[in-house]
C-alpha cells in the first residue's frame, strides 16, 4: 500500500507528458482485459448462434419439405393457411428465425420447380413474410431495400412492381441490380423494359446476371432491341449487342452496322465482333474503307473478322498487311493469305529471311 | 538557460520519438476505423451476391492463372490439380517451369499426359528463352493446362513469359505452392466486372496461413491453428495486415501492394507498363506502383480492388532462419520499389498515391525498423550515461507493447465478425496468448530481418531471393491426418 502511495506521489511530480503516457498505459491495459473478456463472449455467442442456426434450419427444412409434399399431393391450387407449418408461423416473430426461415425457403425454392413452388409462394404471400419484405422497400438502409427486393423477386410477387421500379435508378448499385433482376425474374423478356428507364450504367457483372436469368426462359420474344441499340446509355447498347448475339437477332443488322461509327470505343469493338459473328459482308467493306481511321484494337478485331469469312476480294487488302508490325494483325493476315492463295503463301515462306517472320509463317503453315 | 547541447539534443530526440509514436498509433487507429467501415460494407454487399450465374456464363471474361515454378517437384502435381479445380467457366492455367533443375517437368508430363505442342505467341515483354517449349495435355480433362518450360530467369521473368503466353483478358498471378479455394476466381473477378466509372486494374487477395490445416487432393478440408508460436504469430500478423491494414488502404484506393502469392490483374495494362521488373526482389509491389503511376500519367480513372475473403492459403516459414530470409527479401523489395518510384513521393500530381500512400509506406514501413533500432541504441546510450528517466522509458515501452496487443485483439474481433476461420474451442485463448507473446518473441526476429534487409540492400547488392524451403501443403496435411 505504501509503495502504491509512493508511486502516486511520484506520479504527481512527473511532467505532464509522462503522466499522459501512464494514463494511456492504464487505459490500454484495461481495454485489453475488457477486450479479452469480450472476445471470449463473442466467440461463445457466435458458436452458440451457429449451432442454433444449424439446428433450426434443419427443423425448418423438414417442416417445409413435409408441407410442400403434402400440398403437392393434395393437388389443389388453394393452399389454406391452416396447413402452414406451425413451427414456421411461430418463428416469424423472431428476427433471426425469420431470417433463417426465409433463407431456407429460398434454398428450397431454388431446388424445386413447377407446381411444387406454389405452396412455398403461398406461404410467403399469406404470412407476415410478405409484409416484412414489403416494409423493407421503404427502409433508409440500402442493403435492407436490396434484401427486400431480392425476396420479393424470389417469390415472384408482382404486385409491388411499381414500388420496385422506383429503385431501378437507386444511388446504390446493389439496389439497382436487385431491382433489375426482379423485373427480369418476374416478367421475363418483357421485364427488360427497365432498360429504357435507367440512367446509371449496367456493369458487365449486371449484364452477365441478367443474361443468365434470361437464358432460363423458353419464351424468347424480345421486343425493344432496336431502341436499346440506339440508347444514349452505352452500357444498354452493349447489353443489347450481347442479346443480339445470344439470340441470333440478325434482323438488327442495320442498327448494328450503324454502331460502327459510334463514339464509344467499346461499342464499336463489340459491334465489329458481332458483325463478324453474323458474317455481314457490308461491314467488311465498310471497315476496309475506314481501316486507316481504326485504332489498333479495332484493327485486330477486324482482321479476326477477315479470318472468319475470307473471300477472294480481300486478297489485295490482306497483302498490304502480311508484314504488319503488330503481331496479331501479321498472323491474321498470313492466315487469310494461306486460305485465299496458297501459292503466294508458299512463295512468301521461301522469300522471308528474318527468323521471327519465318517462325510465324511456319506456324501458320503448320496450322 | 544552462542546458548543454547534449541536453538539447536529448530533448529534441525525445520530442521526435513522441511525435513518431503518436503518429504511428494514430495511423493505426484511423486505419482500423476505416477498415471497420469497409468490412461492414463488404459483408453487406456480399450477403446477397449470387456467384452461380458467372460460373456458367458464356460471356464471362477469360482468365489465365499464371504460376511460376522453380524446383517444386515435391508438390507440383498436387498443386496444379488444385489450380485446375477452380469453379469458373472460362479460364486456363499456365505453369511456367522456370528452368527447374529437378524433375518438376517430367512429373507434370507423366501426371497430366503432356505433349510438346507448336505454340505461337507474341513477346511484348522480353524474357529468357524457352527451354523445352510449350506442353499441352492429350487428356481433354486437363484441356485448361498449359506448361511452358523456359531458361531460369527468376519469378518475375517467369510471370512475364506467362503474360506473353496468356490469351486472356485477365491474369491471376499466384505462387504455385499456394492453395486456391474453388471460388477464388469468381470472387476476384467481380470487382473488374462491376466497375463502370473507374477501371479496375488489379485486385488483391488475402493470403491465409495453411500450416496445420488439413488439405487433401488440393482441397482445404479443415482450418486449424498451428502449434508453433512462430507459425501462430504469423497467423496473427497476417490477420492484422490483411483485415486491418490492406482493407483500409483499399477503401482509400491507396493499396501499394498486392501479394505476389495471389493477385488478379488487367493483362492489357500490365503489358502496357512492361510487365514485372526482373531487377527487383519486390516485383509484386513494384508492378502495382508502376501500374498506378501509369494510370495517373495517362489520366485514367482507376482503382486497385481488394477481396478480403480467405481465398488463398499458403505455407508460412516454420523456422526462424527461413522467416528471416523471407522478411529480409520483403524489406529489400520495399526499399527498392520506393527508391525506384521516389518521384511519386509528396508529388501532388499523384494525389493520394503521392501524398498519402507513398509517404505512409516510406515513414511507417520502410523507416520503421531503422527508427526502432535508433530508439534502442538511444535507450542504451541514456542508460550508460545515466540520463535515463525510467518512468518515461517504461511508460513508452508499455504503451507501445500494450497498443500492439490491443491492435491484435482488434484484428481478432474483425476476424470473428467477418470470416471466422478459427472457430474451434480454445483457439481464442491461443490467439490471445500469441498476441501477448508475439511482440516480445516474434517481433525481435522481424526487426532483425528488416535490419539485415537494409544492410543487404546497401552493402550486399548481389543478394537476390534467398532460400525458401517448404514442406509442402499436402505433406503437412497427410501428417495431420495420420496424427488424427
Amino acid at each position: 500500500m505504501a509503495r502504491f502511495q509512493d508511486l502516486l506521489e511520484n506520479y504527481e511530480q512527473y511532467p505532464v507528458l509522462i503522466q499522459v503516457i501512464w494514463v494511456f498505459v492504464v487505459v490500454l491495459f484495461f481495454s485489453i482485459l475488457l477486450g479479452i473478456l469480450l472476445l471470449k463472449g463473442v466467440r461463445v455467442n457466435l458458436r452458440q448462434k451457429e449451432k442454433f442456426i444449424y439446428s433450426y434450419q434443419k427443423k425448418v427444412e423438414t417442416c417445409l419439405i413435409e408441407y410442400v409434399y403434402y400440398e403437392h399431393e393434395r393437388n389443389t391450387n388453394d393452399v389454406f393457411e391452416k396447413s402452414f407449418p406451425r413451427e414456421i408461423i411461430r418463428g416469424l416473430s423472431s428476427r433471426l428465425k425469420r431470417k433463417i426461415i426465409l433463407a431456407t425457403m429460398m434454398k428450397l425454392k431454388a431446388e424445386v420447380s413447377g407446381e411444387m413452388t406454389l405452396p412455398i409462394h403461398a406461404l410467403f404471400l399469406k404470412t407476415r413474410l410478405f409484409d416484412f419484405a414489403k416494409e423493407k422497400l421503404d427502409s433508409d438502409k440500402w442493403h435492407i431495400v436490396a434484401l427486400g427486393i431480392k425476396s420479393l423477386s424470389m417469390f415472384k410477387v408482382n404486385s409491388v412492381s411499381n414500388v420496385v421500379m422506383k429503385h431501378v435508378n437507386h444511388e446504390r448499385v446493389e439496389v439497382r441490380r436487385e431491382a433489375q433482376l426482379y423485373f427480369v425474374n418476374l416478367f421475363e423478356f418483357e421485364g427488360l423494359d427497365f432498360l429504357t428507364k435507367i440512367n446509371a450504367p449496367l456493369s458487365e457483372w449486371d449484364q452477365i446476371q441478367l443474361l443468365a436469368i434470361l437464358n432460363k426462359f423458353e419464351d424468347q420474344k424480345i421486343t425493344g432491341v432496336g431502341v436499346w441499340l440506339s440508347a444514349t446509355n452505352t452500357s444498354v447498347i452493349l447489353f443489347a449487342l450481347k442479346l443480339c448475339r445470344m439470340y441470333n437477332l440478325f434482323e438488327f443488322k442495320e442498327a448494328i452496322l450503324a454502331l460502327l461509327i459510334h463514339d464509344d470505343k467499346e461499342v464499336k469493338i463489340e459491334a465489329i465482333k458481332l458483325l463478324s459473328y453474323f458474317q455481314v459482308p457490308e461491314a467488311k467493306e465498310r471497315l476496309k474503307e475506314e481501316y486507316h481511321k481504326l485504332n489498333l484494337e479495332e484493327r485486330i478485331i477486324f482482321f479476326k473478322m477477315l479470318e472468319k469469312s475470307p473471300v477472294k476480294e480481300d486478297l489485295p487488302f490482306v497483302l498490304k498487311y502480311i508484314q504488319d508490325l503488330n503481331f496479331q494483325i501479321n498472323v491474321s493476315a498470313l492466315k487469310v493469305l494461306k486460305i485465299l492463295d496458297v501459292e503466294k503463301f508458299k512463295n512468301l515462306k521461301k522469300a522471308t529471311l528474318d527468323q521471327k517472320s519465318q517462325e510465324i509463317i511456319d506456324f501458320v503453315a503448320y496450322k | 538557460m544552462d542546458s548543454s547541447p547534449l541536453d538539447i539534443s536529448i530533448y529534441v530526440f525525445h520530442f521526435l520519438f513522441i511525435v513518431y509514436t503518436v503518429l504511428v498509433i494514430l495511423s493505426y487507429i484511423i486505419l482500423a476505423a476505416i477498415s471497420a467501415k469497409e468490412s461492414i460494407e463488404y459483408v453487406k454487399k456480399n450477403s446477397f451476391v449470387n456467384y452461380s450465374e458467372i460460373l456458367n456464363s458464356d460471356v464471362a471474361p477469360s482468365v489465365s492463372i499464371i504460376a511460376p515454378a522453380y524446383n517444386e517437384s515435391l508438390n507440383i502435381v498436387e498443386n496444379v490439380r488444385s489450380l485446375l479445380s477452380c469453379h469458373y467457366v472460362n479460364y486456363d492455367v499456365i505453369i511456367v517451369n522456370d528452368g527447374s533443375t529437378d524433375d518438376s517437368l517430367e512429373k507434370l508430363i507423366d501426371a497430366y499426359s503432356l505433349v510438346k505442342v507448336r505454340y505461337l505467341f507474341d513477346q511484348p515483354i522480353k524474357t529468357k528463352e524457352l527451354r523445352e517449349g510449350v506442353y499441352k495435355s492429350t487428356n481433354p480433362a486437363f484441356d485448361k493446362l498449359i506448361v511452358v518450360d523456359k531458361e531460369n530467369g527468376g519469378k518475375a521473368d517467369a510471370l512475364n513469359l506467362g503474360l506473353n503466353v496468356s490469351d486472356s483478358k485477365y491474369v491471376a498471378c499466384i505462387d504455385v505452392d499456394c492453395l486456391l479455394l474453388e471460388d477464388a476466381i469468381q470472387k476476384m473477378i467481380k470487382p473488374f466486372l462491376e466497375a463502370t466509372e473507374k477501371k479496375v486494374i488489379a485486385s488483391g487477395g488475402v493470403i491465409r496461413i495453411a500450416n496445420a490445416c488439413i488439405i487433401k487432393d488440393g482441397k482445404l478440408l479443415e482450418v486449424n491453428f498451428p502449434k508453433k508460436l512462430l507459425e501462430r504469430a504469423q497467423v496473427l500478423e497476417y490477420l492484422r495486415s490483411f483485415l486491418l491494414g490492406r482493407m483500409a488502404w483499399s477503401r482509400l484506393n491507396g493499396l501499394l501492394i498486392i501479394s505476389g502469392a495471389f493477385g488478379m490483374f488487367d493483362k492489357k495494362v500490365m503489358i502496357e507498363v512492361g510487365g514485372y521488373d526482373t531487377t527487383t526482389v519486390g516485383e509484386d509491389m513494384e508492378i502495382v506502383v508502376r501500374m498506378r503511376k501509369y494510370m495517373k500519367d495517362t489520366n485514367t480513372q482507376y482503382k486497385v480492388a481488394y477481396i478480403p475473403d480467405p481465398l488463398c492459403w499458403t505455407e508460412a516459414p516454420d523456422s526462424y532462419k527461413i522467416l528471416t530470409s523471407q522478411r529480409n527479401r520483403w524489406t529489400r523489395g520495399t526499399i527498392e520499389t520506393l527508391k525506384m518510384h521516389r518521384d511519386i513521393g509528396l508529388n501532388p500530381k499523384y494525389k493520394s498515391l503521392g501524398m498519402l500512400s507513398y509517404p505512409y509506406w516510406y515513414v511507417f514501413e520502410r523507416m520503421a525498423p531503422l527508427i526502432e533500432i535508433v530508439g534502442i541504441v538511444y535507450l542504451v546510450f541514456l542508460i550508460l550515461t545515466e540520463r535515463i528517466r525510467w518512468e518515461f522509458a517504461i511508460a513508452i515501452f508499455l504503451a507501445a507493447y500494450l497498443f500492439t496487443v490491443l491492435y491484435s485483439l482488434v484484428a481478432m474481433f474483425y476476424e470473428e465478425f467477418t470470416f471466422r476461420q478459427y472457430k474451434k474451442k480454445g483457439t481464442g485463448i491461443k490467439l490471445v496468448v500469441t498476441a501477448i507473446l508475439e511482440p516480445l518473441i516474434f517481433h525481435p526476429f522481424i526487426l532483425y530481418a528488416a535490419l539485415r534487409g537494409n544492410f543487404d540492400f546497401y552493402f550486399n547488392k548481389k543478394k537476390k531471393w534467398g532460400k525458401m524451403t517448404r514442406k509442402g501443403l499436402s505433406k503437412m496435411s497427410i501428417n495431420e491426418l495420420k496424427q488424427k
